[in-house]
């Protein structure tokens, strides 16, 4: 069977709605599925690949008219590709809540981890913070140990994830679904990856222009130039001056309320305006030293 | 799906309303009913048309919408509409659960469990004839294991419930067989027989969500393959569910151990 039927696409739907976030190995045993492949036929992998996009493609067209998409995805720390259903229109939050199956006050709660994540310099958060967010959530007391089981609750549907030893970033599953809502907060300091020109929150910055890139992006012009691994680097697209494929973490800017100074190094791309606003968030006043 | 484009036509036709308009209320209709079958509960048309903002609009719109959606639900997304013979009350069924597909369906834990003890009770109705009294069923879930109502038995000792089972169901059997099977989920229904003036009891049936879902054959073939029998072993059961599904005797051989 070369193309995919009916009953084909709503096997490959079910299976997309049920599971959420998929590896490529799913989406595949999920093709293999909803195509009623044969044990021993083989598929090569240029079938494979044409095989996923027309059904992806089939079941999009249908599906659009509801607002859904499917669509794939890429981990921001390890490049890791995922696929998910995900919605495209701004739905109201009761809808939301409902869709993503939370409990009371789980959304609220998630926005105001995200929003304290993308206030961070580094874009994570360390757990303590986010449990003191719990205390913010309006309309609905949310304890601490009901903020715990939220926090392994989101870990695990990939609303958030741990990266260094404990610390909280936003999940492949938040980037993808919450994007519109990610560049509302951002606003005019969203960044996008000058390679593929898309939304980046984690990646590696240029140490002379600031430009941020997607690692994953990075990693495939570094390797198309001939380096790999560690040291890996790739020509910033802005001013051609090599950048590590590395996620930028400033040590120095860990748990912002504490440090009375960061050294920032070279400043930001962001207007003056945009710099004022940010310091104002801030407790305490930074010493720029440009 | 040119079922669902006539329809289409004949609501613009008729009713003076634009494309978008009507793509809009479908859409929301769509995802309504995908968002609250999420906890199974059956789905009150009133909620739904209150939610697809439907209200303001000409009450005539509402079935043929819901229709609409219903056509929809079920050419892509393989799920059927199944309009409980009751008050505008529904429930979705899915279509796919005919063959193995369960390995996409991702259940939690909790949700397995769920699914496993639903199913052995319908099991145990099904075998009582079509219905068990309420004694009679928790006095099962007790030697099943996650019942206990703290009384001692006579009987000798009772399993140990375990913790970690008991957890699953929120630590309550009788609230979650009442609130979530009955009222909730529908997958069994409560009928109150009155005996005399001073005696009333309860009995427990198949609910229209289990009517709707469950085929009584898969059940029973489950239930022969545990007590490792054939299923002319259950004779009055035997008889009645192949009268009722209109099946021969060949359709219960037991070899299919795919049943899940």
């Amino acid at each position: 069977m070369t193309e995919v039927d009916d009953y084909g696409q709503q096997i490959f739907l079910q299976g997309m709605m049920s599971r959420k976030v998929l590896k490529y190995s799913e989406v595949n045993n999920l093709l293999e599925t909803a195509m009623r492949k044969d044990a021993d036929v083989q598929w090569s992998k240029d079938e494979r690949q044409s095989l996923l996009l027309s059904i992806i493609n089939k079941v999009n067209k249908a599906i659009k008219p509801f607002h859904l998409v499917i669509k794939k995805c890429v981990d921001e720390d390890n490049g890791t590709n995922f696929f998910m259903l995900a919605s495209v229109t701004k739905r109201s939050r009761e809808l939301m809540a409902a869709a993503f199956e939370f409990k009371k006050g789980e959304l609220e709660y998630l926005e105001l981890l995200a929003t304290s994540i993308l206030e961070e310099e580094n874009k994570f958060v360390s757990s303590m913070k986010a449990m003191n967010c719990c205390s913010k959530v309006e309309g609905v007391r949310f304890t601490l140990h009901q903020a715990d089981e939220a926090v392994a609750k989101f870990k695990r549907e990939k609303w958030l994830k741990e990266v260094y030893d404990g610390k909280l970033a936003l999940g492949i599953r938040f980037i993808s679904e919450m994007e519109e809502w990610i560049k509302g907060q951002l606003g005019e300091d969203v960044e996008r990856c000058l390679l593929c020109q898309k939304l980046v929150v984690r990646g590696c910055r240029c140490q002379n222009c600031r430009q941020l890139y997607h690692k994953y992006c990075g990693e495939k012009l570094a390797k198309l130039r001939g380096g790999s691994g560690a040291e890996a680097k790739f020509s910033c697209k802005n001013c051609s001056q090599p950048v590590a494929c590395e996620i930028a973490v400033d040590a120095t800017v860990e748990d912002r309320d504490r440090t009375p100074q960061s050294q920032r190094g070279a400043s930001r791309r962001a207007s003056d305006e945009g710099r004022v606003k940010e310091s104002r968030k801030r407790v305490i006043i930074e010493d720029d030293s440009d | 799906m040119s079922q669902a484009a006539n329809l289409s036509k004949e609501l613009l036709n008729e009713y003076n309303i634009s494309n978008d308009d009507l793509q809009k209320m479908v859409s929301d209709a769509v995802t309504y009913f995908l968002v609250a079958d999420q906890k199974k509960s059956i789905i009150r048309k009133a909620d739904l048309v209150k939610a697809c903002d439907l209200t303001r609009r000409d009450r005539k719109l509402q079935d043929p919408i819901i229709k609409l959606a219903a056509l929809h639900l079920n050419n892509i997304f393989g799920i059927e509409v199944r309009d409980l013979s009751k008050t505008s009350t529904y429930i979705l069924v899915n279509k796919l659960s005919e063959i193995n597909v369960g390995e996409f369906l991702n259940w939690s834990d909790r949700e397995a469990a769920h699914m496993g003890l639903t199913f052995i009770i319908l099991a145990l109705i099904l075998m009582n004839n079509d219905r068990i009294n309420e004694e009679a069923l928790f006095d099962f879930l007790r030697t099943l294991g996650v019942y206990d109502d703290g009384t001692t038995h006579i009987r000798g000792g009772n399993p140990q419930i375990e913790e970690e089972v008991l957890e699953l169901f929120d630590g309550d059997l009788r609230k979650f067989v009442n609130e979530t099977l009955v009222s909730r989920q529908h997958y069994l229904k409560k009928e109150r027989v009155v005996q005399n003036e001073e005696s009333e009891q309860y009995f427990y049936l198949w609910g229209d969500r289990a009517e709707a879902e469950v085929k009584p054959s898969m059940v029973f073939k489950m239930v022969c393959g545990v007590f490792k029998c054939e299923p002319s072993m259950f004779k009055e059961q035997f008889d009645r569910i192949r009268q009722r599904e209109n099946l021969s005797e060949e359709d219960f051989a037991l070899q299919d151990q795919s049943d899940k």
